[in-house]
């Protein structure tokens, strides 16, 4: 078959000692570019790229596409361990990470994120292979109206996440809408409350909130709290995930593949609103949902996968149209385009060898991030046997040099500092965080659509009847109208007589 | 104890790292207490830092851009230059800084318009610049506005275009990257001159998704730079008129606005400028570092790859079409926010 | 109670959390926020009918503030129903941290990190950083100084030459063209 021999080509080109070491390397700074807040894998690649200029076009792919989904997998490693996401596609990991860290299963949960990664990383990149160009059509179906549908979807699936009390999830839910309006206005261009602040014009800084509403909120908590997180004692073995572990994560990682998978085909679908979309579909259909937010594995299975999957597959759009997905695989295309390759189908055909040699290198770079992150967990895990004090010292300048440079403004310091207290206030207050999360991650998105909608149809709503986005909104409503019911049951009386 | 010695070591690692790291002494842009003449005439000093604001953000094409020309920069002025982002509010957060910063010569920036011409001027944005906050040193790059369509799309030149978009205002939908971008004036110019009328969608997110959902059929019409048009990798579509006054080379089968018979002339312009103020002998240095600098083959072939036309114009020149550019956007400016509404 | 059942995790919380809902700091905090949020919601009602509720095309920049304000202003009403039955009926707290908040640590740890922020522009990354980071380890950890002083030199001066030198990320250096010329 025509394609398994170019494939089978492509690996013969990546398995050069060479290029797999600039794999190997991209590994490398891709996990560390992720545990880093802030140092995104967008500024990463962006300030190396003059460097893999004299570099042979493929080996400068291979390695930038490495840092990419390498970067993946280093978020994992502070979200997991110290509570504060290093990406903001790792953010909800936070919620059952840290939770197994203080149950001392850190190893297993960074264990299961880099095997979930994995598979999802390697399903996706073989959906690349097998289905490439009618994947990509596919995902060009995807219109606002589509896309508002989705986004319906996905604020509906906050429901699930509720927990105890719906009143104060969907309070939780509200608050980010309103926090995610900050901003310029995408209808007129009006600002909107920024109280006269340039800074505010792109509204509050994502990575800001997440840090301060996680990360600081901890370190705000833990203040009297002695050593809470236990010294994990035993070899690697014993901190990595068992046979019982990888059962129950499995459905979870197969869900994880296929969201992540799917919505890396649609542009504007970033990796962040993938992992939110898994932790949403983990809490309506994981079988122990109820442990959710406690340290249930699902909460970091899914999610994990989702994110790779989504970065693998989100280079189906970018080989088979030139489209970037996202502002991360944009950056990916300025590389190729600096090399004197335009991604697109005529990548295919004029530079058919480099082409494959890069889709072979990305089931291989999978592989090597595994196989490089499973022996690190234990010098991770080894983090915190750090005294409490000094722990806390480095954290904070984790989160102030994290939030710093996201945009080089002092300003997300004190965005992050806010949240902070929020996070801390939220928690003592039981208010759910993972709802203000996903809105305030697709609540701009849902605007943004709906106003394109508009615009394409002048003002006409019945553009939003196109069969797939109508679909996608009914479901929606219904999902997110029908435990409404639920509020009259105040929360006391909701304690379950057999506990 | 134990685990606090370990602590101690690894810090004491890392602080040996960093300090072995440290290359050159890393100042940037904190000019010295020297008083004014001594500094003009040995600029730029040796051991100091040129800085160059981005105000968007890595990766983006002024980024990539200012990303290949600070090198050459380097070695053509003998001392460091180092490129500095400040993303945000469409390049505004960047200006403020540029235009903020001390005007001995060690900051300068990165610029394009639209943006930076268009923000001094809409009132609700509150910019604290103006015009006069900057000096012309050197325009790059002029990247034209293209109309392209589908290309099974029964519209097969620009005329015919024109002619439907007369007949049926409004029913052509055409992609925009936002309110007062430059796919929106070059429109407004467009509609301005042949009399037709487009429905315009904006698209926030950027080039990029107005080209999915071009792609994708949800818009009739992509309205973009050459370089969007370059860097996509896409055969489905027909450039059929481009904004420019010759035509552009990465699209040499596409006729001008001019040669159809519309004068129309837009496009993005991108270069660089010192805050106002820079001694006169330190801002002549700077002019022809980068007049060198931008007609460098090997830089203008860099950006070629980007699909940036290099189009140098040297300080005098640069100004001179910064305020033809800002005269073109008064005029329109009024009559876009009334149709926001 | 293994990790393996399907039960609720709130069988687990239950035991462990005894503090009632009529507690004083917890029954201070919730009122607090209560009333934040409630008045929140009409300022920001009121502010997003300037903004505009439709315009030509669809909702307006204030349709989407001013519907959801008032959804805000109305859960928060409802919150306040549900916390006061819990407190009639003297129900356990519900929350996710078991002991009241330690405001003496966190006005600590806010205010000396609004000063770093604060500062860091003026003074630059590395001695705002350090300042900081020595009073949380030698004042508030009470290590000893040559411990504090060497993490504090490796957070600031070493974090900050990692950041500019090698992975070209730059940290604020300070105002001072005298502390530039030695490197602040």
């Amino acid at each position: 078959m025509d394609v398994l021999n170019e494939l089978l080509g492509g690996f013969a080109n990546a398995l050069t000692l060479q290029n797999l070491l600039f794999a190997f390397i991209g590994c490398v700074i891709g996990t560390l570019v992720g545990v880093l807040p802030g140092v995104g894998p967008v500024a990463g690649t962006a300030i190396l790229i003059p460097l893999t200029l004299s570099m042979d076009p493929t080996s400068a792919i291979i390695m930038l596409g490495a840092i990419f989904y390498g970067s993946q997998y280093g978020g994992t490693i502070t979200s997991v361990l110290l509570n504060t996401p290093g990406e903001a596609s790792s953010a909800v990991t936070v919620i059952d990470g840290y939770q197994m860290t203080k149950k001392g299963r850190a190893g297993v949960a960074l264990g299961i994120a880099a095997i979930g990664s994995f598979v999802g990383g390697t399903v996706a990149t073989a959906g690349l292979v097998v289905a490439a160009k009618p994947l990509g059509s596919l995902g060009l179906k995807v219109g606002p109206p589509e896309f508002f549908g989705l986004m319906v979807l996905g604020i509906s699936l906050l429901v699930a996440l509720a927990g105890k009390s719906m009143v104060k999830a969907l309070l939780s839910g509200v608050i980010g809408l309103l926090i995610a309006l900050v901003g310029i206005d995408p209808t007129v261009g009006a600002p909107r409350f920024t109280f006269g602040s340039a800074n505010l014009l792109d509204g509050v800084s994502f990575v800001a909130v997440i840090v301060g509403i996680f990360g600081l909120s901890e370190i705000l908590v833990s203040a009297t709290a002695q050593g809470s997180t236990k010294s994990l004692t035993g070899g690697l073995r014993a901190m990595l995930p068992n046979r019982q572990d990888l059962r129950r994560a499995a459905p979870a990682i197969g869900r994880g593949t296929v969201i992540g998978f799917s919505t890396g085909l649609v542009p504007g679908l970033t990796g962040t609103v993938t992992s939110l979309l898994s932790y949403g579909a983990e809490s309506k259909f994981s079988r122990f949902r109820k442990q959710l937010g406690t340290g249930a594995i699902e909460g970091v299975a899914g999610p994990e996968t989702a994110n790779n999957a989504h970065a693998n597959s989100a280079l189906i759009p970018l080989f088979t149209l030139g489209i970037p997905a996202s502002p991360t695989i944009a950056v990916l295309m300025g590389a190729f385009l600096q090399q004197g390759l335009t991604p697109g189908p005529s990548l295919f055909t004029q530079h058919s060898e480099i082409a494959w040699a890069i889709i072979a290198s990305l089931f291989i770079g999978n592989l090597i991030c595994l196989i490089l992150n499973v022996p690190l967990i234990g010098v991770w895990t080894s983090i915190l046997k750090i005294p409490h004090g000094i722990l806390l010292a480095v954290i904070m300048i984790f989160l102030v040099v994290g939030s710093y440079t996201i945009n080089y403004n002092v300003f997300d310091v004190f965005v992050m500092i806010l949240f902070g207290i929020v996070g801390l206030v939220f928690r003592r207050l039981d208010i759910p965080l993972a709802p203000l999360v996903l809105t305030l991650v697709l609540g701009p998105l849902m605007e943004r659509s709906l106003r394109e909608s508009l615009e394409i149809s002048q003002g006409d709503f019945s553009i939003f009847t196109r069969p797939f986005a109508l679909t996608f909104i009914i479901i929606g409503a219904f999902v997110l109208l029908t435990p409404l019911l639920k509020i009259r049951k105040p929360a006391a009386l909701n304690v379950d007589p057999e506990a | 104890m134990k685990s606090t010695k370990i602590a101690a070591l690894l810090s004491a690692g890392l602080l040996l790292a960093g300090l072995t790291a440290c290359s050159s002494s890393t100042d940037a842009s904190g000019g010295t207490s020297a008083p004014a003449a001594k500094a003009e005439s040995n600029w730029p000093q040796k051991g100091k830092t040129v800085d160059l604001i981005v105000a968007y953000a890595p990766g983006g094409s002024v980024d990539t851009a200012a990303r290949v020309v600070a090198p050459a920069l380097e070695k053509e002025l003998g001392v460091n230059v180092q490129v500095t982002n400040k993303p945000g509010a469409g390049g505004q957060i960047g200006y403020t800084a540029l235009a903020n910063s001390k005007p001995d010569g060690y900051t300068i920036g990165a610029v394009s318009a639209p943006s930076v011409v268009v923000t001094p001027l809409d009132p609700s944005r509150g910019a604290t610049f103006t015009r006069e906050s900057f000096l012309p040193l050197a325009r790059q790059v002029f990247d034209p506005q293209v109309i392209a369509v589908k290309s099974d799309s029964k519209f097969k030149d620009l005329k015919s275009l024109i002619d439907y978009a007369k007949a049926h205002p409004g029913e052509l939908s055409a992609t925009t990257t936002g309110i007062q971008t430059g796919e929106h004036f070059a429109m407004t110019a467009v509609e301005d001159v042949t009399g037709a009328k487009f429905n315009l969608v904006a698209f926030s997110e950027g080039a990029a998704s107005a080209m999915a959902a071009f792609l994708g059929g949800h818009v009739d019409i992509y309205v973009g730079n050459v370089s969007d048009i370059v860097d996509s990798g896409s055969d489905n579509l027909r450039v059929i008129g481009v904004m420019g006054e010759e035509r552009s080379p990465s699209l040499p089968d596409a006729h001008t606005f001019k040669e159809e018979g519309y004068d129309v002339d837009e496009g993005t312009a991108r270069g660089y400028v010192a805050p106002a103020g820079v001694p006169d002998d330190v801002a002549k240095k700077l002019e022809d570092a980068m007049g060198k600098v931008i007609q460098d083959p090997a830089v203008v072939d860099q950006l070629a790859k980007l699909g940036l036309p290099t189009a140098y114009l040297d300080s005098a020149d640069y100004a001179e079409y910064w305020t033809q550019q800002e005269t073109r956007y008064k005029k329109y400016l009024p009559q876009m926010m009334a149709d926001a509404k | 109670m293994s990790l393996d059942s399907p039960h609720s995790a709130t069988d687990v919380v239950a035991d462990v959390n005894s503090q009632p809902a009529s507690s004083t700091g917890y029954r201070r905090l919730e009122l607090a926020v209560q009333a934040f949020f409630f008045i929140l919601a009409i300022v920001t009602a009121l502010n997003s009918l300037d903004l505009g509720l439709m315009v030509a095309f669809g909702p307006g920049p204030g349709f989407f503030p001013f519907y959801l304000s008032i959804a805000m202003g109305l859960l928060v009403l409802a919150w306040i129903v549900q916390s006061q039955i819990a407190v009639r009926s003297g129900a356990a707290a519900d929350t996710a941290i078991e002991d009241d908040i330690d405001y003496r640590h966190v006005a600590t740890v806010i205010v000396s990190l609004i000063l770093l922020a604060a500062v860091m522009g003026v003074l630059g990354y590395q001695i705002a950083m350090f300042l900081f980071l020595y009073f949380h380890l030698a004042v508030r950890a009470k290590r000893t100084w040559y411990t504090s002083l060497i993490i504090a030199l490796a957070g600031s001066v070493g974090v900050f030459h990692v950041f500019t030198d090698l992975l070209s990320v730059a940290l604020p250096l300070s105002m001072f063209g005298s502390l530039n010329t030695i490197g602040l």
